[in-house]
C-alpha cells in the first residue's frame, strides 16, 4: 500500500504542470460557482421518478402506480411498497439508478405504492388501514388485472412492517413471494435515538401535531438524530465537488429525497409506540390487528428477507432471522454490506446489491407465454 | 477527472471538517442516543408546548375579541373536514367491492408454480 502512494506520488511529481494546474482551478473555480448558483436558485434541478407511469388507482392519499413496459417476460408482477415516512420516489430516483427501472429490465411487470402526503383525513389511520384494507385491495386488483397471475409483494422499510403483516393476516390472499427489505422487527435492537417517544415519558401526543399526525419535520428530526453530522458533512461533500455536474445532479436527487419526509399517521404511530416499541410485539409474535392474532408462522409463501450490514436505521440486528420466523419452507436471508439506502441506491445497489435480490425474484418466477 | 495529481487531491478545508467530523460524529451520536438527551427531548417538548398553547390562547382571545377566527378555529375545522374525508373514503371503499372488475391487462399465466412447489431454500 505504501509503495502504491509512493509511485503515485512520484509519478505526480513528474507530470506536474503548473499552468495546465492553474488553468483547471479555474475552470473548476468557474463551474463550481456556476453550479452552486443554479443551486441555490433552485434552476435545472436532477428530476426524479423518471420511469413511465401510469396511475391505476387512488385510495385516499395513496396512489397505485403501474410502470409501463414492453418488454414484460415475467410473472407475477411485482408490487413495492415503501415506508410510511418518506417519498415513494426513493424506490425510482433517476435514470440508471432506480429499482423500478432494473426490475422493468429484467422483465417484471412492476407496481409501486404512493402513500401519499396525510392530511387531516389520514390521521385515524390504524396500522389495519394498510393491511386489512388498502394493501388487499391493491393486491387484489393487481391480480385481477393479471388474470390471477398473484403477485410478488417486495416492502421495504416502515412498508415492509405493512407487507409483512398484510402477507400474514391475509395467507389466502394472491401473495405469490414476499421480499422484506430492512424490515424492523426487534424493536428492541432499534437504535435508541429513534426511539425517544413511548420509553422516556414523551408521549405520542406531545409528537402529534394538529393535524393528527407525527409533522415531518419530526420524522426528519429523529433521522438526524442518529448521525447528527451527517448534514453537515453532506453539505461539505458538495461544496467539494461541486465544480462536478454528475456530482451535482446525483447530489440534488438525493437530497431531495432525505429532506422531505412525509408526515406520519397518528393512529400508525400511537400503535408503533405501544405494540413495537412498548410490547416489541412482532418478535414476539404477539401482535394483534383488527382483534384477531397475526402470526408471521401463516406466511408460506417463497420469502426472501434482505438485511444491510451498515444499516444505521434499521440495524441488522433488528431484522435478522425473520426468515426463521416465517412458515415458508422456501425462506432465504440475504446479507448485503450496504446501509439502509446504499441497498437500493448508488453504484453499489445497482452493480450487485438490486441485482442479487432481483435475481431471487427471477427464480421465483415463471417466463410469460 | 482531471490527469493533474494535484488537482484531485482534498482541499485542505476539506481535510480539516472531515477531521473534525470524524472525531466529533460518535461523540455525538452517543449524546443523542443517552437517555439524558431523551429527558432534554422530553422536557423541550413540553416547555415548547406549553409555551405554544399560552401563545396561541393569549392570540385566540384578542382574535375572537375581534370577532376573527383563531389559528385553532381552523385547525379544528380542517379535523372536522379530515373526519368527513376520511368517512367519503371508507364509503368509497366499500362500494369498490361492488364495481365491476377491470379486464386483464397482459398475457396471463396460471399461479405461480412456487407458491403450490415451494423451491429449495439457496440460503
Amino acid at each position: 500500500m505504501t509503495a502504491t502512494k509512493s509511485s503515485e506520488s512520484d509519478s505526480g511529481s513528474a507530470a506536474f504542470d503548473p499552468v495546465g494546474f492553474v488553468v483547471e482551478q479555474v475552470t473548476r473555480t468557474m463551474q463550481g460557482s456556476w453550479n452552486l448558483t443554479k443551486h441555490l436558485l433552485g434552476v435545472d434541478r436532477a428530476k426524479t421518478a423518471q420511469s413511465p407511469r401510469e396511475e391505476v388507482f387512488r385510495d385516499g392519499a395513496a396512489t397505485l402506480w403501474h410502470y409501463r413496459s414492453s418488454q414484460v417476460s415475467l410473472s407475477p408482477p411485482v408490487l413495492l411498497v415503501p415506508s410510511l415516512v418518506s417519498r415513494a420516489f426513493i424506490l425510482d430516483l433517476q435514470p440508471g439508478n432506480s429499482l423500478v427501472e432494473h426490475l422493468v429490465g429484467r422483465g417484471f411487470d412492476v407496481y409501486m405504492v404512493d402513500w401519499g402526503e396525510p392530511n387531516e383525513a389520514d390521521a385515524g389511520n390504524t396500522l389495519e388501514t394498510y393491511t386489512h384494507e388498502m394493501l388487499p385491495r391493491m393486491v387484489r386488483s393487481i391480480d385481477e388485472r393479471h388474470d390471477g397471475a398473484g403477485v410478488t409483494v417486495f416492502g421495504y422499510c416502515f412498508g415492509g412492517i405493512l407487507t409483512l403483516l398484510y402477507a400474514a393476516s391475509h395467507p389466502d390472499d394472491p401473495i405469490v413471494n414476499l421480499v422484506q427489505l430492512a424490515t424492523p422487527i426487534d424493536f428492541d435492537e432499534m437504535p435508541k435515538a429513534m426511539m425517544i417517544a413511548g420509553v422516556n415519558g414523551v408521549l405520542p401526543e406531545h409528537v402529534i401535531d394538529e393535524t393528527g399526525n407525527v409533522p415531518a419535520r419530526s420524522v426528519r428530526g429523529s433521522f438526524s438524530l442518529l448521525t447528527p453530522t451527517a448534514d453537515l458533512a453532506t453539505i461539505a461533500g458538495f461544496l467539494e465537488r461541486v465544480h462536478d455536474d454528475q456530482f451535482v445532479n446525483n447530489y440534488q436527487a438525493m437530497t431531495s429525497w432525505t429532506r422531505d419526509h412525509v408526515p406520519f399517521p397518528g393512529g400508525v404511530f400511537r400503535q408503533t409506540v405501544d405494540m413495537f416499541q412498548g410490547q416489541n410485539a412482532i418478535k414476539t409474535n404477539s401482535l394483534v390487528l383488527a382483534g384477531e392474532k397475526v402470526d408471521l408462522g401463516d406466511i408460506t409463501v417463497p420469502f426472501l428477507n434482505v438485511l444491510g450490514d451498515k444499516d444505521h436505521i434499521v440495524p441488522a440486528a433488528s431484522t435478522i432471522g425473520l426468515h426463521e420466523m416465517v412458515g415458508s419452507k422456501d425462506s432465504t436471508e440475504l446479507r448485503l454490506p450496504a446501509g439502509h439506502v446504499g441497498m437500493i441506491i448508488g453504484q453499489g445497489a445497482m452493480k450487485r446489491h438490486i441485482p442479487a435480490m432481483s435475481d431471487w425474484m427471477v427464480a421465483h418466477s415463471e417466463p410469460l407465454d | 477527472m482531471s490527469s493533474n495529481p494535484r488537482s484531485n487531491a482534498t482541499p485542505l478545508w476539506k481535510q480539516a471538517f472531515d477531521a473534525v467530523e470524524k472525531a466529533a460524529a460518535p461523540v455525538m451520536a452517543d449524546a443523542t442516543s443517552s437517555d439524558a438527551f431523551a429527558e432534554f427531548v422530553k422536557t423541550s417538548t413540553r416547555i415548547s408546548r406549553d409555551m405554544a398553547k399560552q401563545g396561541e390562547e393569549l392570540s385566540r382571545r384578542v382574535l375572537h375579541a375581534l370577532n376573527l377566527p383563531a389559528a385553532g378555529d381552523v385547525a379544528y375545522l380542517k379535523q372536522q373536514i379530515g373526519s368527513l374525508e376520511a368517512e367519503v373514503r371508507s364509503l368509497r371503499r366499500a362500494l369498490a367491492e361492488f364495481e365491476p372488475k377491470p379486464a386483464a391487462t397482459t398475457t396471463s399465466r396460471s399461479k405461480s408454480a412456487s407458491k403450490t412447489t415451494p423451491k429449495k431454500a439457496s440460503s
